[in-house]
């Protein structure tokens, strides 16, 4: 039994790096495309020219400083919170709880920053706050973490579960304990403006979390690709029953796994409450967990390719706001797009064979000739 | 007698609450015990829910809207069936594609089709039918008074239990899930009935959908099933894949939903949110109770595309 999923794994690991990453690429531009493609029909359901929709899309979201801003605003926690799932999607655990870990993040950062007393020095108080987001969102990740390592309860499930859980406590917190006295709406009180994010773009809003969100993409790459404890990890991802014979404890991976996952996403509520609300209140980041569960899988789980994909979906959002203004395309095209690139780039199996075997009969075929 | 008449509201309202979880879970059991992992239910819910809306709402009877709603199911499921049996896809991924997918279709397509806030309020549902003298008795009288789409889908649950234990056909669909190889050496055709089980799945999922649309709140707004088609799968889990034990966890499910409604509309002191999480904290809960007896009762193929090389 051990010796078949050993060689098992060392079989994968041959054909894996003969998969020549270029058709790897080729396969998520035609996922990219096909997605853009069915996306533009979509459009033409709607009464409007697609390649006009789009390109209202694209100037919406590329067309002035502001409009740029707004994107990478945009990109900053979907960014973080994908390279969080990538952890977990690379251990292959196939968490959908990034949209709750990221609203625990928010409340226990923001609970953080209205109660630590002022005289602590701001910079201070700034670490301890995003000290407390990480660990919100990475306790509220080791629950399904815990759960799969010790009895093998679908992580899937407990996540999706853990994410309505999550949008009523957001909810319950807003409309009781944590309501501003006074306020009509559900909302907190406002943060310290000694806490806000600065802003490093004159008359934007784009803060420098942008930069700490680069910064953890690096730090991906260095623990995953060249620490042996990210290698632990993508070990128990790729053949579980191989890594444990090779004496990596799985349950205990499978858990950090999580945990880190979930913090990066509880780090990405943190940036929203503290970079751009300064308050907290009801879908203050309402799905980005789905965005970034797309971003990682169009970035291929790779630390470039998720920063790509991260814009190129802020883009989306962003530009999609101005589409429904000038050409009245609902914005709920995004989720359509959305939908359609996760199934196509997964098909990429299907999608590499075929360019293998076209590619090889080309060959053949030049030979012959 | 004050309690006795909400007795009588709770197990109704059970029963209502339970009927499209059923359906879903029904056609859950075909695809998971073919071999697939059935996160798609959502999203099969959701079309269904949607078409069933639109047929009731265009043509003026419910009953076309339930058929527009079974063949949309049909259609949504060969797109899940062609990437996961055909493209050999992580049915995971792919499930959680689809329901990403039906979110923003049905969205984008109700604002479309209505604008925003122009949507058809009095459309044909499916009424109440009162079974005579079953209706008199007293308190469970009460499950005797509801409409079509509840009593189809407590049917369902002997009729797929006979089908998936009693007959040949049945017994090939649980083979497939459990070593599909055996299947292909005597000379049935794996990829076949995989792709049949899933249309039944995405059939009987969407007359699910359909069910709340048109036949609870004769009304469709976004995401208006919310999860039911994952609590829909959790129920399949924890009812160790079984007619029987899915019914069982359906109904924990209906009765908590009921429950849950009943302490709303009384004013509870508990803030309304911890109610309305409620049916998803049962949810993790019943999965952790439930978890070990499961493992072993999973198909063994479950997730694993089949071919005939490996």
């Amino acid at each position: 039994m051990v010796s078949t999923n050993l060689r098992k794994g060392i079989f994968a690991r041959i054909k894996g790096s003969n998969t020549r990453s270029y058709t790897r690429l080729i396969g998520t531009l035609i996922a990219v495309l096909l997605a853009l493609l069915l996306g533009g029909i979509v459009i033409s359901i709607a009464g409007a020219n697609p390649i006009e929709a789009y390109g209202v899309l694209l100037r919406g979201a590329f067309g002035s400083t502001y409009a740029l801003s707004e994107t990478l605003l945009r990109a900053t926690p979907v960014l973080l919170a994908a390279i969080g799932l990538s952890i977990s999607f690379r251990s292959n655990l196939t968490s959908i709880g990034a949209e709750g870990q990221i609203i625990i993040g928010g409340i226990t950062s923001c609970l953080a920053g209205l109660l630590l007393p002022t005289f602590i020095p701001a910079i201070v108080r700034i670490v301890l706050i995003m000290f407390f987001g990480f660990l919100g969102g990475a306790l509220y990740g080791i629950i399904p973490g815990f759960l799969k390592a010790k009895w093998n309860i679908s992580e899937t499930i407990v996540t999706i579960m853990s994410n309505y859980v999550a949008i009523n406590v957001l909810s319950y917190l807003l409309n009781g304990p944590m309501k501003e006295v006074d306020s009509f709406y559900p909302q907190s009180a406002q943060l310290d403006d000694a806490l806000w994010l600065p802003v490093f773009i004159k008359n934007t809003r784009l803060h420098i979390g942008l930069f700490i969100a680069l910064a953890f993409v690096v730090i991906y790459y260095f623990f995953m690709f060249r620490l042996p404890i990210g290698f632990k990890i993508r070990a128990v991802g790729y053949n579980a029953s191989a890594a444990e014979y090779a004496g990596v404890k799985v349950s205990a991976s499978i858990v950090l796994a999580m945990a880190l996952s979930g913090g990066m996403a509880g780090l990405a509520g943190t940036m929203e409450v503290f970079g751009v609300h300064h308050r907290l209140y009801n879908d203050f980041a309402a799905g980005f967990g789905f965005d970034a569960i797309a971003v990682a899988l169009l970035g291929r789980l790779h630390p470039v390719g998720i920063v790509v994909a991260s814009i190129f979906f802020a883009a989306l959002q962003v530009g999609s706001g101005a589409m429904q203004r000038a050409v009245q395309v609902p914005t709920t095209i995004v989720y359509i797009i959305q939908g359609l690139l996760i199934m196509f780039v997964c098909m990429d199996k299907l999608l590499s064979n075929t360019i293998q075997q076209l590619s090889l009969k080309y060959r053949e075929k030049k030979r012959g000739a | 007698m004050d309690w006795l008449s909400t007795v009588q509201g709770i197990l109704a309202a059970t029963a209502r609450m339970a009927t499209p979880l059923l359906f879903a879970s029904m056609g859950g059991l075909f695809s998971a015990r073919s071999g697939h992992i059935s996160m798609f239910l959502e999203g099969f819910m959701l079309i269904g829910a949607f078409l069933g809306f639109v047929g009731s709402a265009t043509v003026g009877s419910a009953y076309v809207g339930a058929l527009l709603a079974l063949v949309g199911g049909v259609l949504i499921s060969l797109v899940f069936a062609f990437f996961a049996i055909t493209a050999k896809a992580n049915q995971t991924l792919i499930g959680i594609g689809i329901n990403i997918f039906a979110l923003g279709i049905t969205s984008y397509l109700v604002t479309v089709f209505y604008g925003f806030g122009n949507r058809p309020y009095n459309i044909d549902v499916f009424t109440n039918i009162r079974i005579p003298l079953l209706a008199d008795i007293p308190i469970i009288g009460s499950l005797f008074n509801l409409n079509l789409f509840t009593y189809v889908a407590f049917l369902l649950v002997p009729i797929v239990w006979y089908v998936l234990y009693k007959t040949p056909a049945g017994l090939t669909i649980r083979a497939v899930g459990e070593h599909p190889k055996a299947v292909d050496t005597l000379g049935g055709n794996v990829i076949k009935i995989r792709y049949i089980c899933i249309m039944i799945a995405g059939a009987l999922a969407a007359l699910g959908g359909a069910a709340l649309s048109i036949g609870q709140m004769g009304q469709f707004m976004e995401n208006i099933t919310s999860g039911k088609g994952y609590i829909a799968l959790a129920a399949l889990i924890f009812g160790r894949f079984t007619p029987k034990g899915a019914l069982i966890g359906v109904l924990i499910f209906g009765f908590a939903d009921a429950v849950q409604m009943r302490l709303q509309t009384a004013g509870s002191v508990l803030p309304y949110q911890f109610l309305t999480m409620l049916p998803y904290v049962i949810t993790i809960v019943a999965l952790v109770l439930f978890a070990r007896k499961s493992r072993a009762s999973a198909p063994a193929a479950l997730g694993k595309p089949y071919s005939r090389q490996s």
